[in-house]
This record gives C-alpha cells, structure tokens and sequence, in this order.
C-alpha cells in the first residue's frame, strides 16, 4: 500500500507538472483583474520554488509529508496544507459517511423487496425511484430543490457550516439536502446491484435446499440469500464511499460546506500543486485503505475467501468437522 | 351504533351525536350536561381568580409613555448622537466570491475575492483615496496633504498623527516606507528573495524617504503630475505594519503574508475570525479614526460576515430567504437580468440593486503571429461586422452598453476622463457592407479559419463572437482553457486572438498595461510592437492639463480601435449587486468593483 500511495504520488507530480498553466499568473492577477510584469512573475515564480529542479520539488513536498508537513503552505492562499487538511477532510467524511449509512439503510431493504417481488409492482416501484436516482445529476436536483424550498417555504439552508459538536441543529439543516440527494444517488446503485445478486442467489442449489428443509421464507432470505448477495454490495459500497470522499464538489459549492471535493478541484484548477499533490495523496491512500477493509470484511462475510500473502483466493471451505458449504445450510 | 355517532358516558348515559342528524338527548345525558358544565364553570372561574393572565391594555396606556419613554423620545429627537445610535449596531452579512488567495496579501493579487474583504480590514485607500462622493476625485486617507515639485518628480505626503494599527500600534511614516519599499523592490534575506507587488511598474517609484516626525516623501523615476491619481487606485492598500513583519522577514520569512500576522490593518474593521472555505467575520474598530460629516465616528456598523460563496445560485438563494443582506462582487456573481427576475418576485421592494460599471468583452488580436488578420483591413472588417448590440443580453445577463459605440448618457456613467468617441456609428446593414468589401479586397471574400483564446468561464462571450463572425466567413476556433491555462496563455504568443479580461485603471495612463506593446507588459489584449503606442502614453504623462489628456486618450483610442483595429471593443458591462432594502449607506463607484469596499458608512435600518 504504501508502495502504491508513492507510486501514485510521483505519477501525480509528474501529471501536475506537465499540464500547461500557471498559478503565478492566477495570484498576480487576481483571477484576471490586474496587469502584472513579466519581471515580478519571473520573481515569484523564483519566490515560490517553481523555478527549481522537478525532482527538488517534489524532494521537498515529500520530505513535507514524512516530517508531518502535509506538503508546506498552499500556493495560492498560503494556508498549511495540514490546516486544511484538518479542517476539510472531517466535512467531508462526515458527508459521506451519513450518505453511505443512509444508502445502507435504504438500498438494501429495498434491493430485497425489490428482488422477492421481481417483476412485479414493488419491483417496478423500486425501480422508478432509482433510475432517475442514477440518471439525474445531483447538482441538478440540489438546485430544483433549493429553489422549490425558496418558493414555496421562502426558505433556504444555513449558510455558515458549523461541526455537529458546535451546533448540531444548524449541522443537520445544512448537511440534510445533501446527504438525502448523495444517499439517492449512492443508494439507486446500491440497491441495483443488490437487488440483481438477490435475484442470482436465490436461484442457488443451496437456498433450495433451504427451502426443501423447511426453513421459513425471512430465514431463507435474511440469513442465506441476503448475506451472500451483499458481498458484491460491500465492494459497492467501498467504492461509492471513496468517490463521495473526493466527488461531493459541486454539492459542496452549492451548500456552502467547505469540504475536501471543492479545495481539491479549486487548486487543481488554478495549479495550486503541492495542495493538489497532498489532497490526492491523501485521498489514494484513504480508498487504498478501504480497499484493505473491504477485502478483509470479504473474509469475514464470505468464509470461502481466503487473504493470502500474495493473492486473493477463492476457494470452497470446509470447516471442522467436515461438513462443505451446502451443508452448512 | 350506527358508525356516524359518538357516545359519551357509556350505554345507559350517553351524549349522543349524529352529524348528519339533530343531536338527540336522553333525560339522564341532560342531567350530566348539567353536572359538568357547573364543574367547568367553577373551574374556569377559580382560574380567572387565581390568574387574571395577561392585563388588557388600554388606549391610553398606549398613548401615555411613562417619563422613561419620553425621555428617551425627546433624546432622540433633539440629541444628534442617538441619531449615531439609530445608525450604530448590527452585522452585515455579505456573500463573498471565495477565499481571498495569497494569504490576503494586497501586494501580491487584485482579486476581489479579497478586496471585498480587505476595504474593511486595510481601509479604502493608502495614503490618498477615491472619494466617496466622487472616485474621480482623490481625497486624503493616511496623509492629511499632499505637495509636488515643479517637476512633478518629488511627492511629500504630510500623514495623519491619530491613526492606530489593529492592534493599537502607532501608524508611522516608516511603516508607509516600508509598504512602499516592499511594494516596489521586495525584500531580501540571505538568498531568498521575495519578488516586488504586481503594481510596482504602476508606481514609478524611485525612492521613498522619511521626514520626521510625520512625512514621507517620493521620488519618481520620471514626471508624473497625476502620481496621487495613480496611488488612490484602492487595490493599493497597506496591510503590512512593519512592526509585525520586519523581523520576521529578515529572518527569512519572506513570503509573509498579512494573514501570517493576524491580519492586522488600519481599516474600520479588525479581523475576527476566518473558518476558509466558510466564513471571513470583522468587527468594528473602535480606534478608527475617519469620521462622518456629522463628526462621528465610522464605522456604524458593529461587524461584517462575510459568507465564502463561490456558487452565484447559491447566493441567489440564501439572499431572497433573508439569509444575506448583500451580494458578492465579482464576475459571475454579479445579478443578470434573468436572476433579477426571481429577486423581484420574491422580494418586491425589500432589496434595491448598485450598478457599477465594469469589464468589457473585446476581440483582441495577436498581430505578431502570422494569419489574414496582420491584414488591418481584416481586423476592420471583424470589428465592423460584429453586431455589438447583441453581445448585451446573449453575453452580459441584460446589463450592459455598448462601447465604444456610444457614449453612456446616464450622468451615472461620466467617466470624467473617458469621453467615449463615438466610433462606427453607421446602421449595421451598412458596416457590414463596407466589412465585406475590406474582406474581399485583403484577399479574403472566402474567409478563413482563426484560433481562439477561450477562458472557460468566459464561454458565453466566446461563442457569441464565433456565431457573429461566422456570418464573415471567419471561422472562429475556440481553443477553451481553465483558469490554469488561462493565466499562462493569455500573456503567450500562442494563440491567434483572445479576449483578455482584466480592469483597468479608470484612467488614461493606466491602461498602458493592456493596450501597450507586448514586450512591455505580456498581459496586453493585443499582442502588438507598435511603437507608436508608447509615443501616446509618453504624451498622457507629460500632458500638464485634464483637456491635453483626453484629446491624447482619443488619439489613442481612434488610433489602437478604428485605425489599426488592434483591439475590438464590443460592450461593456454593468455590474450589479444586491442589498437588501434595510442596508443604507452604501457607497456604489460608478465603476471599478474594488473602491469603496470599507462599507465604514453602512447602517442598518432595522
């Protein structure tokens, strides 16, 4: 992990570095509201270390990291990374994590009764709810919203984003939209996925057998169909998390919640590279880590699995005492 | 039972009620109606005993304040302090575009991101400013008086003895030859280098030089008569104190920033509190030292929010749910007509708009790069073509004048210096007969291809020029950069045209920087060698009176729009922000969005 998290970190530089723009221009004039010399460029350019060698550069910005750093001060507000990193990332994991236990909670009652009623009216219902739940852009929605709460209510979100433990009723009023339009989102694929593993498992030998036992219907379903249809769903939801740890920009911007997404794609934008060089770092390293969650909880869901040192395999296990997986059931 | 009744009391004793039919009472229902009705009675009645609840209030109550009140009327009425307290108080809550960039330095960037903020943290001006009833005019701020030598090569600036710092240091003239230092040579410490402020080459600057006790004086490089012009452009604020930076610097801290001091300034406003990302909060500083006409004492105002508000829908709603009391300035976030529309349904008469007039869409052509267009016939013919009526609402939300077409009649809009010539003023019909006769006899009645600069968030404009000019044969390639690119490619010989974006000074000389010759500043919309350019700007620095300087700015002017057509002017926009009908006092410059941000004579009447 950590030999992939430098791997990524050098392509990153190196992708940073070979894009043309300037934050130099960006900072001198304004955003384009000022007229500056070639020679008070050319000074801060020298300023700011951008005129030196790559590989110092990026010597430096890892040195940074290693020592705690989190890559010195941001070029384009002179912030420290680490200041920033402290008091974005926590935004937006809070964001995610409440879109992600939401998606949860809905997507997979949902995927269920959605797969036990196939092709029928809940199954159909189901789905009216989650394809435009993945076809609508939730930058779209976010605005039909708030203007249709301005409209009929004359009200709008808090403005100022406050952490739960300052003031937790203004938290919620703010981060209440956009959690519920990232769950949509995220909970539409979740239950999709789900819904069609539901549908392959119970055409299993096993749940079968199951039934041919006796097993009531819920036991069946609950405890051989679901658990086994969630793995994939698991990889799912690994995913889905890591794309709202760095993909919740616009909502960000739209709600006014200063999260990772929106500082991350602003200096990418105006080439603020050692912000764009930590944040992505740090971001590589996070999914990395919940790729290693994820593969771990495969275990545990899913005993057939086995972690080994240089491979993932999949094989059938018996467990002591001899009796195979279909006997188990 | 039939289901449409309800008992009380049971079976044998029960009210009944049909509520279709007349309610039907049995003898014993009615002796039950009886009991609890006197139980009620009683009830209600030792409650109104117990606690009479609230008093009724009379008329005369009403109309006969007790002696506290009257007094208080009175006070109000006669005493001219209590007309600072109905003024005094409040937060203003604003919409601010983004984060200020460069650590809130002033030296480094014009954004307005941060000079929204920075009026009230660092003041209006430096030592001289735009006045607030007229920003043509330049008024004292730091420096109480002002003086030149015949030559116009030595400024002394005589400063004001009452002004603090932030954080209660005494204002001195070494801290304006530090700024001014700083500003125009950067600083040096073993063998980092901090590089001068983006507008050193406005200043001239030559030396700077203290006279104790109170006085600065400047010397310039060459003559310039109108150096107080120069120096009350408000992105020149000073919000460096030297007591905080100095040491610091010369410990190698060169590129330290005001927010790397606690942002401690000598505007109207002392900094609060900055959460990046959300909110920018300055309160009141009670050791300012302006003072109304009235002599009391700025601000009224006892804070300002800044909200961090880069999505302009956004802004949008929290203003018309009463979570804002004024817009954000900044391109993008100023109102279009469109938006306008939804402020005025919900909001009626509760918000009033300031216009201010801003950046112009041009056509810029980079005539050191071989194509039809080092033809000047070719650039006239564009410039004649394009129907600049049209850019108003398909580019600038409805807000807007073409120029320079026509000169803006609105007193609002007298430029003072900038009296627009009133170039190409033929119907369009017949420009563009003339346009395809100038095509046809550069060679080029069957058009040609032409790349084109475009700033990604500037895309409207873009493709307005690209469908005009479409009709010309010009086929326009938009070549769309982010604002990365846009930094690095406007100031390059890459590309063919492009549109350029930045203000200029509102006055003639301080446009040299995006009309001159490219070697002398890469930032220039056309990318040209014309020497000639430098003979005009030569002559506006040694013109001795204001009607020598327009008759040269229209020479120029003629000369950089019509003659070579390097430049095509198309329209120019009129910004518009929002406050809400409460916020007085506001002062709107005619034009350039960064003066007059102090909001020190802002109150709220609320």
């Amino acid at each position: 992990m950590v030999i992939t998290t430098f791997i990524a970190s050098v392509i990153i530089f190196i992708i940073m570095r070979t894009l043309p723009g300037d934050i130099v221009g960006w900072i001198l004039s304004g955003g384009g509201e000022a007229v500056h010399s070639a020679e008070v460029r050319e000074a801060l350019r020298n300023e700011l270390g951008l005129n030196d060698p790559f590989a110092l550069q990026y010597l430096r910005w890892a040195y940074s990291m290693l020592t705690g750093g989190f890559g010195g001060k941001s070029l384009a507000n002179g912030q420290q990374i680490s200041d920033m990193v402290a008091r974005q990332f926590p935004v937006t994991l809070l964001l995610a994590s409440y879109a992600s236990v939401l998606s949860v909670v809905i997507a997979v009652p949902l995927a269920a009764i959605s797969a036990l009623r196939w092709n029928r009216w809940p199954d159909y219902l189901v789905r009216l709810v989650t394809i435009p739940g993945q076809a609508i852009p939730n930058f779209l929605l976010a605005l039909l919203f708030l203007l249709g709460l301005v409209m009929i209510f004359r009200w709008s979100p808090p403005i100022v984003y406050t952490n739960p433990w300052e003031d937790s009723w203004n938290h919620v009023q703010i981060v209440f939209l956009p959690v519920i339009l990232l769950a949509w989102e995220s909970s539409s694929h979740i239950t999709r996925v789900t819904r069609v593993h539901i549908l392959e498992v119970m055409n299993e030998d096993y749940i079968l057998l199951a039934r041919a036992k006796g097993l009531p219907e819920q036991h069946v379903v609950l405890s051989h169909a679901l658990r086994n249809a969630l793995v994939p769903t698991i990889t799912i939801l690994g995913l889905q998390f890591g794309t709202l740890l760095s993909g919740t920009l616009i909502l960000e911007s739209i709600f006014g919640l200063p999260g990772l997404g929106r500082a991350l794609i602003q200096a990418a934008l105006v080439r603020d590279f050692p912000v764009i060089q930590t944040l992505v770092t740090i971001l590589v390293f996070l999914i990395l880590t919940l790729n290693l969650i994820i593969d771990v909880m495969y275990g545990i869901l899913d005993p057939r699995i086995h972690l080994s040192r240089s491979s993932y395999t999949v094989g059938l296990h018996i467990p002591r005492g001899g009796r195979n997986l279909s006997e188990s059931h | 039972m039939p289901s449409n009744r309800w008992g009380v009391f049971g079976q044998d004793s029960y009210l009944e009620f049909d509520v279709f039919a007349l309610i039907t009472i049995s003898p014993r229902g009615i002796r039950s109606v009886l009991v609890v009705g006197i139980i009620a009675f009683l009830a209600i009645g030792s409650i109104i005993i117990i606690d009479p609840g609230p008093q009724q209030v009379l008329p005369d109550q009403i109309l006969s304040p007790g002696p506290d009140a009257a007094e208080d009327q009175v006070i109000e009425i006669e005493n001219p302090l209590l007309e600072r307290e109905g003024k005094a108080g409040g937060i203003l809550t604003l919409a601010n575009r983004g984060d200020p960039p460069a650590g809130f330095d002033t030296m480094r960037t014009s954004s307005i991101a941060l000079h929204h903020v920075a009026g009230a943290l660092f003041g209006p001006g430096n030592l001289v400013m735009r006045c607030r009833e007229n920003i043509y005019i330049v008024c004292p701020y730091l420096a109480k008086s002002w003086s030149a030598n015949q030559a116009f090569t030595e400024w002394t600036f005589i400063l004001r003895t009452d002004i603090q710092w932030h954080d209660g240091v005494k204002f001195t003239p070494e801290d304006v030859k530090f700024w001014l230092d700083m500003a125009v040579w950067g600083a040096i410490s073993g063998d980092r280098r901090r590089a001068p402020a983006y507008f050193e080459g406005d200043l001239g600057v030559e030396s700077v030089e203290v006279i104790p006790p109170d006085q600065v004086r400047i010397r310039l490089d060459g003559p310039n008569r109108f150096f107080p012009d120069v120096l009350a452009n408000p992105r020149l604020k000073i919000a460096h104190p030297r007591h905080l930076m100095e040491d610091r610097i010369a410990n190698g801290e060169i590129s330290i920033s005001p927010l790397d001091v606690g942002l401690v300034g000598l505007g109207p406003f002392r900094f609060s509190n900055y959460e990046p990302g959300s909110i920018i909060q300055v309160t009141r500083f009670d050791q300012y030292f302006e003072r109304d006409a009235e002599g009391i004492q700025l601000p009224y105002l006892d804070g300002i929010d800044y909200v961090i508000m880069p999505d302009p829908l956004a802004m949008d709603i929290a203003f018309r749910t009463g979570r804002l009391d004024g817009g954000a300035r900044g391109f993008g976030h100023y109102l279009s007509e469109e938006r306008l529309v939804g402020y005025n349904r919900d909001l009626g008469d509760d918000f009033f708009v300031g216009q201010i007039e801003g950046g112009t869409i041009r056509l810029a052509f980079n005539v050191l790069k071989d194509g039809p267009w080092q033809d000047v016939r070719v650039r006239r013919a564009m410039a004649l073509w394009i129907d600049k009526d049209a850019a108003i609402p398909a580019v600038l939300g409805g807000f807007g004048w073409t120029s320079p077409d026509i000169s803006p009649n609105n007193p609002l809009k007298d430029k003072r210096f900038v009296i627009w010539p009133k170039f190409d003023l033929a119907p369009l019909e017949e420009k563009r007969g003339e346009a395809l006769i100038l095509m046809r006899e550069a060679g080029f009645e069957s058009g040609f291809s032409m790349g084109h600069l475009c700033r990604a968030r500037h895309l409207a404009s873009c493709q307005f020029l690209k469908d005009q000019l479409a009709g010309l044969g010009v086929d326009l390639i938009l070549q769309i950069v982010d604002e990365g690119e846009w930094n690095r490619a406007r100031t390059s010989l890459d590309f063919d045209s492009q549109q350029g974006s930045l203000s200029v000074l509102p006055i003639p000389e301080g446009t040299e920087g995006v009309y001159g010759r490219y070697s002398r500043s890469p930032d220039a919309y056309s990318k040209h060698e014309d020497v000639r350019l430098d003979r005009f700007y030569a002559d506006l620095r040694d013109a001795s009176t204001t009607n020598q300087r327009i008759e040269i700015w229209q020479d120029l002017q003629r000369y950089i729009f019509v003659e070579q057509t390097y430049i095509i002017p198309i329209a120019e926009a009129t910004y518009v922000v929002p406050y809400r009908s409460y916020v007085m006092g506001v002062v709107f410059p005619p034009e350039d969005g960064h003066t007059h941000t102090d909001f020190a004579t802002v109150w709220l009447d609320k």
